[in-house]
């Protein structure tokens, strides 16, 4: 069963089309479901429950947090640690 | 048909799913001036129910759209470079931990286990203290040129400060200025990490419960 996996929302009467690249390991069509001038951006999913959970949220924490530091540190050096630049 | 009544699998919430949810939003965002992020792992069974959810939300989500216009997050975590002098300076700055110290020292080699955990205490209250004033003073600059600033959970010893900012877009580069100044002012003691421009997250997230959808 197909559902509806839903990233943000925006403001926008008509369809809209964002390439491939949706959540899942087929990166999915990201489109729009519009209501009047307001839009939903989109794609195919199969119906499954994220479960969120705290651990999911401070793994999810923990992923950001760690991508920040990683592209920090390299983008430090390449500024000869004069400055800091920013992700 | 409602999410929770749906067989499950079970899905790994894997690192590379919420990245994508991250960058699919951020994306959105280069087209789009104003984009609500929506909860990580919201799925509806159908475009109509979709539809219905934009229908019976509308007035709030035009508000909140109204609100986040032409405005991007930028997120700044300072961190202390060198804990020896932190904890230098906080037992010159405090008189409690120097007549501690100054007691355990009397004792000659004499073990004093409640003066050790007295000190103890006194020194992860004055780190959190210390902390705090010092993310008062940074966050402080940084707020001048921002809307709204949310203060987040640090994680270390080291971090005092884990904040984002809602800032104008038109104000990024000022922004960016003002980082510039803080870490040469700082320099040898502080270490910022700084990125964006991101979706708002912290200042917007959608939450759509999976009893919404039969209403």
């Amino acid at each position: 069963v197909t559902g509806q996996y839903i990233y943000c929302i925006i403001g926008s009467g008509r369809p809209e089309s964002f390439g491939p690249g949706g959540i899942g390991a087929q990166g999915e069509e990201l489109t729009t479901v519009c209501r009047q001038d307001i839009a939903a951006v989109v794609s195919r999913s199969p119906m499954i429950k994220y479960a969120l959970s705290r651990d999911n949220m401070i793994a999810h924490e923990k992923a950001k947090t760690e991508e920040n530091e990683q592209s920090s540190a390299s983008s430090v050096t390449s500024l000869d640690g004069s400055g800091i630049e920013k992700q | 048909m409602v999410v929770s009544h749906h067989p499950l699998a079970k899905f790994a919430v894997s690192r590379e799913n919420l990245i994508a949810h991250e960058r699919v939003i951020e994306e959105v965002m280069k087209e789009f001036d104003s984009v609500l992020p929506v909860r990580f792992g919201t799925i509806a069974s159908s475009a109509d129910e979709v539809r219905n959810l934009l229908e019976r939300r509308s007035g709030e989500f035009k508000n909140l759209l109204n609100a986040v216009e032409h405005k991007i997050e930028l997120g700044v975590k300072a961190i202390w470079k060198d804990l020896k002098t932190i904890y230098r300076e906080i037992a010159v700055e405090n008189k409690d931990i120097k007549r501690a110290q100054g007691e355990l020292r009397n004792a000659k080699g004499k073990r004093n286990l409640g003066v050790q955990l007295e000190i103890g205490k006194l020194v992860e209250d004055a780190l959190a203290k210390k902390k705090e004033k010092e993310r008062d003073g940074v966050a402080q600059t940084l707020r001048k040129i921002a809307f709204d600033c949310k203060l987040t959970k640090t994680s270390g010893e080291a971090m005092f400060m884990n904040a984002s900012f809602l800032v104008n877009k038109g104000r990024e580069q000022e922004f960016d200025n003002l980082m510039e100044d803080l870490t040469d002012l700082h320099r040898g003691r502080i270490q910022f990490l700084y990125a964006g421009p991101l979706p708002v997250f912290n200042f917007v997230n959608v939450a759509i419960y999976p009893e919404e959808w039969e209403k």
